[in-house]
């Protein structure tokens, strides 16, 4: 009894949760189309109905744009190659945040100060999109800004020992040490840490500190600057 | 009786005693109160690697600043062992010395992978397990491709046939690594994944052993292909596979 019990309850909806939320989002569009055509069909006037419905079709996608038809091709196009789940950690443009419901023109974000946005699907295909929830390392990204006074050799050893003596850090993917760019007053260094997913933010604040900690130490001024956060493994990235 | 011998043992801790278990960096603080026991460690380095010991303390001697974790027991346990674990990560062994193995060769060395520590509280046959300890704190790396990788260990190991700090070095499992050349070209040894889900363990007397591990080059641009031995590794004697009842 309580085995076909068990074996009840592991039945699973064959479709993809993308797919069957699209279809759901998509219903009431069509069941309005299927009701349009059914009230000009019983007043016998089929064909001009037909012909009507087109006509109202084409003029809503004239008057409306093609901003609507991308959103919805756009949605369409992320459902069925299954690059959004609820939940993940994603940065579309300039918002980065957690996917919230997936619509059929629109995702919602949920960034950072809880703000609650609404990204529309084009923006998925057409701004740089990264999805972080799909990658299991990711590589926080900072600038150090250092007088020029200061010795690369100096400099770059400092940031080799912040990369060994972070715990959090991983050894492979080697870590980042760049000479960035060179100022009339400074020069700025890229540090880039690979590090778990599950560390993040609190590790940019562990690094911070340990940065401090060792240029106090050495008596070498710095100043840091999280630059990016950068993601691989599953990830996808896409550029207008 | 050796000392390594009693400290997997079974123990005993009254309610509202507590206990402190040195292995190795790991020290493990345990406190049981009614039908809940509570765990803190903390590591400590650059200390003695050998160190092996369980003492009851009085409860003003624990040190303030632990951080505690609570398990609650169903049952009235007041008995709890400490037993020997695989790691619960794979391991990256690196060489910085950067060795070679010459075409058809084969070389054997001990290496010492730390062990971890598994807490469980005793109640008649059962055991329910609380928490599982890595005996030494490992750096972390990235194994494999991208899509397709694992978090390892980052192990930092000389490759030498003779190992004497292996013999006080109590909290790390000894694994005989057999390395072989199939090829007619050198073998520059990079990195090895050791897979500790495919080990077994041993445990000896005075020390806790996994089984051999066979690494075989088959030439450049081809996997390396692991063995893991299922049987005692032959250097050592009166050792035993370590197996405790059901979780």
């Amino acid at each position: 009894m309580n085995e076909s019990f068990t074996r009840n309850r592991q039945w699973q909806w064959p479709l993809s949760s993308q797919i069957t939320q699209f279809i759901v989002r998509g219903m009431p569009f069509i069941c309005l189309a299927v009701l349009s055509m059914s009230v000009l069909m019983y007043w016998d006037f089929v064909a001009t109905g037909f012909w009507a419905l087109v006509g109202i079709l084409v003029l809503l996608i004239v008057l409306l744009g093609r901003t609507i038809l991308g959103n919805l091709l756009g949605g369409l196009f992320l459902s069925m190659e299954k690059r959004l789940h609820t939940g993940d950690h994603i940065q579309v443009g300039e918002l980065i945040g957690n996917l919230g419901a997936i619509h059929l023109l629109s995702a919602e974000l949920r960034t950072e100060n809880n703000h609650l946005c609404s990204v529309p699907m084009l923006d998925f295909l057409q701004k740089p999109f990264i999805n972080f929830s799909r990658s299991p390392i990711l590589r926080l990204d900072m600038l150090i800004t250092v007088t020029r006074q200061i010795p690369a050799e100096r400099v770059l050893k400092l940031l080799k020992q912040v990369a060994w003596d972070s715990p959090q850090c991983l050894r492979e993917p080697h870590p980042l040490f760049l000479l960035h760019a060179t100022k009339e007053k400074v020069v700025e260094y890229k540090l880039g840490l690979w590090f778990e997913r599950i560390h993040f933010p609190g590790i940019q604040n562990d690094v911070c500190l340990l940065i401090e900690q060792l240029s106090n130490a050495q008596d070498i001024p710095i100043a840091v600057r999280p630059s990016g956060l950068h993601s691989c493994g599953g990830n996808y990235q896409s550029t207008s | 009786m050796s000392e390594a011998f009693n400290f997997w043992k079974p123990r005993q801790l009254d309610q509202g005693q507590a206990c402190l278990c040195r292995f190795g960096q790991l020290r493990v603080w345990l406190r049981h109160d009614e039908k809940s026991w509570e765990v803190a460690w903390e590591y400590v380095t650059g200390v003695e690697n050998e160190l092996l010991s369980f003492t009851r303390v009085p409860l003003e001697v624990v040190p303030h600043g632990l951080d505690w974790k609570r398990y609650f027991c169903s049952g009235s346990a007041d008995d709890f062992q400490l037993r020997p674990a695989l790691p619960l990560k794979p391991v990256a062994l690196v060489d910085a010395g950067q060795p070679y193995l010459p075409a058809y060769q084969t070389i054997q060395f001990e290496i010492g992978i730390p062990s971890t520590l598994q807490v469980v509280t005793v109640i008649a046959d059962s055991a329910q397990s609380l928490v599982l300890l890595p005996s030494e704190k490992l750096p972390l790396t990235w194994m494999g491709s991208m899509e397709k990788g694992v978090l390892a260990n980052w192990l930092e190991v000389q490759l030498t046939s003779f190992r004497p700090e292996l013999e006080i070095a109590v909290h790390k499992l000894v694994c005989p690594l057999k390395l072989c050349n199939r090829t007619g070209e050198v073998w520059q040894i990079e990195k090895l994944e050791l897979k500790p889900q495919c080990m077994t363990l041993f445990q000896s007397p005075h020390q806790l052993w996994v089984g051999e591990v066979l690494i075989e080059y088959n030439g450049k641009g081809r996997n390396l292909v692991y063995h893991y031995s299922k049987s005692a590794p032959n250097p050592a004697a009166n050792l035993r596979t370590v197996t405790f009842g059901s979780l």
